[in-house]
């Protein structure tokens, strides 16, 4: 203790201040550009349910969605996979980049410019807001050949292994694992 | 001589301060004091302040901490803030100025030391520069509270909290599910989440629902979503909340 009271009394008060300075500066550009590089893989599932909801025999009991989503420095990837009994009817794959992102609000800006859909042409039509995100993205590739929106983190316990995401503007709310 | 407010009587060998009490010096205060007086405005080295003390023949060892003893005895007949009458200059010895500094040094002294002008508008450029970096990375938090929200105690005494967020437009259709879900809610035996997120997505076509469960082992979580164009009508039975695992 003795010992670093005289090493810091070697030098000047405005030196100490400004090593002070210096060192807060370098943590907060150190940790946001960390942050922002910092890549991000997130496993998020959904029971999916369609009407009528209070038929347990209905087909609808076991469809889920699934998303994937990586963030490897600035890219980004995006892929959904609706199935039903454990099968895999339909996978939408989006990738592009991240245009920004926001540590203050924990949100990603993404700017997707492919997106790969994939079928089983032999299955049940898809349901319904599913087929309309299909189409959206869709309309949006060809027209602007690219489709931006956000991913917000609302929630995280690392401890737990939770991460709370929600999308907008579509306003989707999804509860994802990192494993 | 005039030393600030005091006066320093070198043939008597007194210091004479503002209130006019008169403080005779001891030998080495009166050397130490007329070798700093003769040099005023110029640093006079520790060495050469030593030199000076009648003990430094005997004793050389201790003359360190005796010339800070003298030191320390003049700035307190100096009177108030001595240090910018006589000052430290740290690792080259003592200055002594004929009157106070400026209030300029004043703001930029410390108790051991004084920056110059070019150094206190470094740190203050450091400062600025750090500040903006900092506000150019971290924006105000985001807060999403939910539009609604509720304790429901169920029937075995255990509580669900339920919270919806409906987004900006929480209307009349959206008001009157949340009404019959939460009155179906309190109708159910058994809950076995604690805690219930419901979402709406933009288009009202997709409810998401994240169930959460705090135990022992963990936190258990689940989604689940709901696709309907009439979601009141599609819901008007509490069947649903045991087909998606809400209710058991």
């Amino acid at each position: 203790m003795n010992n670093t009271i005289l090493a810091l009394g070697r030098f000047k008060p405005w030196q100490l201040l400004l090593i002070f300075v210096s060192g807060v500066g370098i943590l907060v550009f150190g940790y946001t550009a960390s942050f922002s590089h910092k890549s991000l893989n997130l496993n998020c599932l959904a029971q999916l349910y369609q009407p009528p909801f209070g038929d347990a025999t209905s087909s609808s009991l076991h469809h889920s969605l699934s998303l994937t989503v990586e963030v490897q420095d600035k890219k980004v990837n995006l892929n959904y996979r609706y199935g039903s009994n454990d099968k895999e009817l339909a996978s939408i794959n989006y990738s592009g980049v991240v245009k920004n992102f926001d540590i203050g609000s924990m949100t990603y800006q993404f700017g997707l410019a492919q997106a790969n859909v994939q079928m089983d042409l032999l299955q049940i039509e898809l349901p319904e807001p599913i087929r309309d995100d299909v189409q959206r993205s869709r309309e949006a590739l060809m027209a602007l050949g690219t489709m931006s929106f956000n991913m917000q983190i609302v929630d995280i316990n690392r401890l737990d292994d939770y991460t709370l995401i929600k999308f907008t503007p579509s306003g989707n709310l999804w509860a994802c694992s990192s494993r | 001589m005039q030393i600030g407010d005091c006066w320093f009587d070198a043939h008597e060998h007194l210091l004479v301060d503002a209130s006019g009490c008169r403080w005779i010096l001891s030998v080495d205060e009166f050397q130490v004091l007329s070798v700093l007086a003769k040099n005023q405005g110029k640093v006079v080295s520790r060495f050469e302040l030593i030199q000076l003390l009648s003990s430094y023949d005997k004793d050389s060892l201790r003359c360190d901490d005796q010339l800070d003893d003298v030191i320390k005895r003049i700035r307190t007949i100096l009177g108030k803030k001595p240090y910018s009458l006589l000052d430290t200059v740290r690792g080259e010895g003592f200055i002594l100025y004929p009157s106070q500094a400026s209030m300029r040094y004043k703001l930029l002294s410390s108790p051991t030391s004084q920056i110059n002008s070019l150094q206190f508008l470094f740190i203050i450029l450091v400062s600025l520069m750090t500040l903006y970096g900092i506000n150019m990375h971290i924006s105000h938090p985001t807060v999403i509270a939910p539009n609604y929200r509720q304790q429901i105690m169920m029937h075995n005494g255990s509580s669900s909290e339920i919270k919806f967020y409906t987004g900006q437009h929480y209307e009349a259709n959206m008001k009157l599910f949340v009404k019959q879900m939460i009155g179906q809610m309190e109708a159910c035996a058994v809950s076995p989440w604690q805690s219930i997120a419901a979402n709406v997505s933009t288009d009202r076509k997709l409810i998401s629902f994240i169930l959460r469960n705090n135990r022992e082992n963990g936190l258990k979580f689940q989604t689940v979503k709901l696709m309907s164009d009439n979601f009141i009508a599609d819901t008007s039975q509490p069947d649903w909340l045991i087909l998606s695992g809400i209710c058991s």
